[in-house]
């Protein structure tokens, strides 16, 4: 320490060193010539300094005139956390508890901020600016189209984020972006190769040769669609749906024996107790009064 | 970083809703994290750790919890991690949140606790990270839980190279 002096360098308590005159206090004509010889004194104890520093907040810190600069240090704090995130991921051989969470997350993200861009045709535009433009708008798709869009897309989209970027470690934090913005990055040049094939697919559908063809497939008893037992499956089903809607016991059982037993309104009200027009017409008012109702004709 | 306790809950929540099918572990996991988020000392941990700068003492069990866990069998791993913890830490509290809430009948299941708390801070990594600020934290909860399930089961599809299960939209 004390060889510091002998090697020409500053003592370790200097003098203060001359001001200039900018630095010098406004209305001050204390010359440095004045000042008493010997160690300078301190203006402030060390407590007086912690105490200020205790009482520093972020605001003080970084200007919160200058929202660009304060942006800037919070996108850095969240690219270390992310680079702490994806080391634990990598350290876990990208398997595990840490790493279910992270994909849940990752695939949470995407698919809502997918489906947010496809309902507005953001997509397009965004798709357009990363050189990948993709034809189409959003009067083409329902909402369940879009959500089929996104989940195709944030699937493939995570499959290449993990295989082809965080496994390789080719996401770098100092870089300047996000895991976020990378991942959205990594939907992005997804969505144009999905979008196709979801376009095509509604193309081959709404061909009008595919639909006669089925139809006329149906009609015919094409064997590749016909199952015999079908058509008797699916009305029992649908009496028995239709039943459980009859609030009145006798209506229920005789609708269900003229229905589903074939039974006539004669013998359907012998068993219930009405006569044969009582059991008639309270089946018509409960065809007309629910009209998807009578799979079948009465006799 | 803006989230709370109650966020971290819900991570935890959607983690475990769309939790591949087979784990055999998963009901217990989910029974006890039932029990945990009940925990006031547990939501106490949580806003701890979500507030804690990187490189504190604190952070540093994290990590070593967390490396414990992947490198000891279960059994081990509180005495490896904590050796050099603090007692009274978050982390510490945190773990024995998830070691209580583990048990059946009185019997804590240190393999439940541990990856309980691997989740729980797994998720207090994501909200610290640029997946955790406050827009982003609204999409992920805006998304349906059975939706994020569709997307993870076409994911392990695909990475298995298992011929994939589309969904077909309706004609029109």
């Amino acid at each position: 320490m004390g060889s510091a002096e002998g090697a020409g360098r500053p003592p370790r308590i200097a003098p203060a060193p001359a001001r200039s005159g900018r630095s010098r206090p406004p209305g001050s004509d204390t010359s440095d010539a004045t000042a008493p010889p010997g160690p300078v004194q301190a203006p402030l104890d060390d407590s007086e300094v912690d105490e200020v520093e205790r009482a520093l907040t972020d605001d003080d810190l970084w200007s919160p005139a200058d929202p660009a600069e304060r942006a800037r240090v919070r996108n850095a704090q969240r690219r270390l956390a992310d680079h702490a995130l994806v080391k634990e991921l990598a350290a876990a051989g990208f398997e595990g508890p840490v790493f279910d969470v992270a994909v849940t997350e990752f695939a949470s993200y995407a698919i809502a901020v997918l489906m947010a861009w496809m309902r507005t045709g953001e997509i397009f535009g965004k798709c357009k600016a990363k050189g990948r433009p993709v034809s189409g708008s959003t009067s083409d798709w329902s909402r369940d189209d879009r959500l089929e869009i996104a989940v195709e897309t944030t699937a493939r989209a995570l499959k290449y984020f993990l295989g082809e970027v965080l496994v390789p470690g080719k996401w770098d934090h100092s870089r300047g972006a996000t895991l976020k913005t990378f991942f959205v990055g990594a939907c992005l040049l997804q969505f144009p190769n999905e979008y196709d094939r979801w376009a095509g697919e509604q193309r081959r559908w709404g061909q009008p040769e595919g639909e006669q063809a089925l139809e006329q497939a149906v009609v015919s008893g094409d064997p590749q669609w016909a199952d015999p037992t079908g058509d008797a499956a699916v009305r029992a089903c649908t009496v028995q749906e239709r039943l459980a809607e009859i609030p009145d016991r006798q209506t229920r059982q005789a609708a269900w024996l003229v229905n589903a037993y074939g039974a006539s309104h004669a013998e359907a009200g012998d068993v219930v107790g009405l006569s044969a027009d009582g059991v008639e017409g309270r089946l018509y008012r409960l065809r007309h009064g629910r009209p998807t109702w009578a799979p079948t004709a009465t006799r | 970083m803006g989230a709370d306790s109650h966020q971290v809950m819900r991570v935890l929540d959607r983690c475990l809703d769309t939790a591949e099918s087979g784990r055999d572990t998963a009901p217990d996991v989910a029974a006890a994290a039932a029990r945990a988020k009940a925990d006031p000392d547990m939501h106490d941990a949580i806003s701890v750790l979500l507030a804690e700068e990187p490189g504190t003492t604190t952070w540093e069990c994290l990590l070593r919890f967390l490396t414990a866990a992947r490198q000891t069998e279960a059994a081990d791993c509180m005495q490896c991690s904590f050796e050099r913890c603090d007692n009274t830490g978050p982390v510490m509290q945190m773990f024995s949140s998830c070691h209580a809430a583990s048990g059946v009948a009185g019997e804590p299941d240190a393999e439940v606790a541990v990856t309980l708390a691997q989740l729980f801070l797994a998720a207090i990594m994501v909200e610290r990270s640029s997946f955790g600020d406050d827009r982003s934290r609204r999409l992920r909860n805006a998304a349906a839980h059975g939706d994020v399930a569709a997307v993870i089961n076409v994911w392990r599809n695909l990475a298995a190279h298992k011929p994939e299960t589309r969904r077909r939209s309706r004609p029109r």
